[in-house]
């Protein structure tokens, strides 16, 4: 009886770890059944082809700015982890509150308006009264909670509108840039008046960017 | 055609990765970076999304680099995070409703970008290759890629999809039977009639 597809894959894969047994029933089938080895040799050589196979289209070159992409998104994770700074814990008791009145307006189903998403988080009087450092520090706490929510959102469909991957695609590329700019010795070692803008302008962006990832989100969801 | 185990390991390089330092991080992401994304773009044929999975793969690679142990593993270690994000694509919701096609004839799943390239008759081999691999569906394609190529076991295949060895066995089986078909009806000569009668 002639062996099985699954057989001869499995005397081959023996035969190439140098495991296989000449003698057992499979092989001496082979040595006496030419259709069978011709079969034989045709796995074996398939195999060969697969590992000569060209290499897919697009895969042969590294895309032109990969590295930097890869880069700027290992910067902001370690700016996320290395940025709560003393005094943040003080600031983290207002953030906290803040982050609690802004995730009940999200969350309570309300219409918003862009133009209202948009808005600093942490409102004029509050970072008034506040010393600039603890300022920076309710920023950094409002920026790490936005990226939480956005990390809670579903994730983004294979399809989507391409207007909506625009604009999502160019808010996270301008919230690297200023990921960037936060990684500079510079801004780091100086005081946090050079840092505290740069802040304001990344939690203004991920605002957007939760209010366009929601949209997108309660697109797909009513869509099903 | 290179793959990521075969690549020289540098273990001063991971220590100096892993130290942190951005010229090293740098220099795994340019040695690995191509080996890798063969990989991707054999199990994902969507190359955009090919592209996203291939940069998702090396930031976690150097998020996590400091949990690599043996520093001779890198290649071994960098498939395995590329492999595993793949196949979570392939298990998500999204795939399976945009491929539901692979369910039901287990049979072209082309795209129209492949009925396209498929208009040259004069095609070598090595493409004929290309085209039949991935006409196969993601499943048995990754299955056979990873068994006949990257010499992976059934056991790390069946692990990788969170199921057995047995599973990958039947898979790399089925996807030869299904490869035979494709390279010995040339698909080259298929009509667009002849794609249409085989759903």
């Amino acid at each position: 009886m002639h062996p099985d597809l699954a057989e001869l894959l499995s005397l081959r894969d023996r035969l190439l770890s140098g495991d296989g047994p000449p003698e057992s029933p499979a092989a001496q089938h082979l040595a006496g059944c030419a259709p069978c080895r011709l079969e034989f040799e045709r796995l074996q050589r398939l195999r060969v082809a697969m590992r000569n196979a060209p290499v897919p289209l697009g895969a042969e070159r590294l895309p032109e700015h990969g590295w930097s992409a890869v880069s700027a998104r290992l910067g902001r994770r370690e700016s996320q982890l290395a940025w709560p700074r003393p005094g943040w814990r003080m600031a983290g008791g207002l953030a906290g509150a803040l982050l609690v009145a802004v995730g009940l307006a999200f969350f309570s189903g309300r219409t918003t308006h862009r133009a209202e998403l948009t808005q600093p988080v942490v409102s004029a009087s509050a970072a008034d009264s506040m010393p600039p450092g603890d300022e920076v520090a309710a920023l950094v706490a409002e920026s790490q909670r936005l990226e939480s929510v956005l990390a809670a959102l579903p994730a983004e469909p294979t399809v989507a509108r391409a207007g909506t991957v625009f604009t999502a695609a160019g808010l996270e590329e301008r919230i690297e840039w200023i990921d960037f700019a936060l990684g500079e010795r510079s801004v780091r070692q100086a005081d946090s008046a050079r840092a505290q803008p740069l802040w304001q302008q990344r939690v203004d962006l991920l605002n957007s960017l939760v209010a366009v990832r929601y949209a997108q989100a309660r697109t797909v969801s009513l869509s099903y | 055609m290179i793959r990521l185990t075969d690549i020289d390991s540098d273990p001063e390089l991971v220590a100096r990765a892993q130290a942190g330092e951005r010229q090293a991080l740098a220099e795994i992401y340019r040695r690995y970076s191509v080996a890798t994304r063969i990989v991707v773009h054999r199990l994902i044929t969507q190359r955009g999304l090919a592209e996203d999975l291939h940069q998702d793969t090396f930031v976690e690679v150097l998020q996590r680099l400091g949990e690599l142990r043996d520093p001779q593993a890198l290649g071994a270690w960098i498939r395995s995070i590329a492999v595993s994000k793949c196949l979570m694509h392939l298990r998500s919701p999204w795939h399976r409703s945009a491929v539901w096609l692979d369910q039901v004839a287990d049979g072209w799943t082309g795209t129209a970008e492949q009925v396209h390239t498929d208009k040259y008759p004069d095609a070598p081999t090595g493409q004929k290759l290309d085209r039949a691999l991935r006409r196969l569906s993601a499943t048995a394609r990754a299955v056979v890629w990873l068994y006949d190529v990257e010499e992976m076991t059934h056991e790390e295949i069946g692990q990788s999809f969170g199921r057995t060895a047995s599973f990958s066995k039947s898979q790399l089986v089925r996807a030869h039977r299904r490869l035979r078909e494709l390279l010995d009806n040339d698909p080259e000569k298929l009509t667009c009639t002849q794609i249409s009668q085989s759903f």
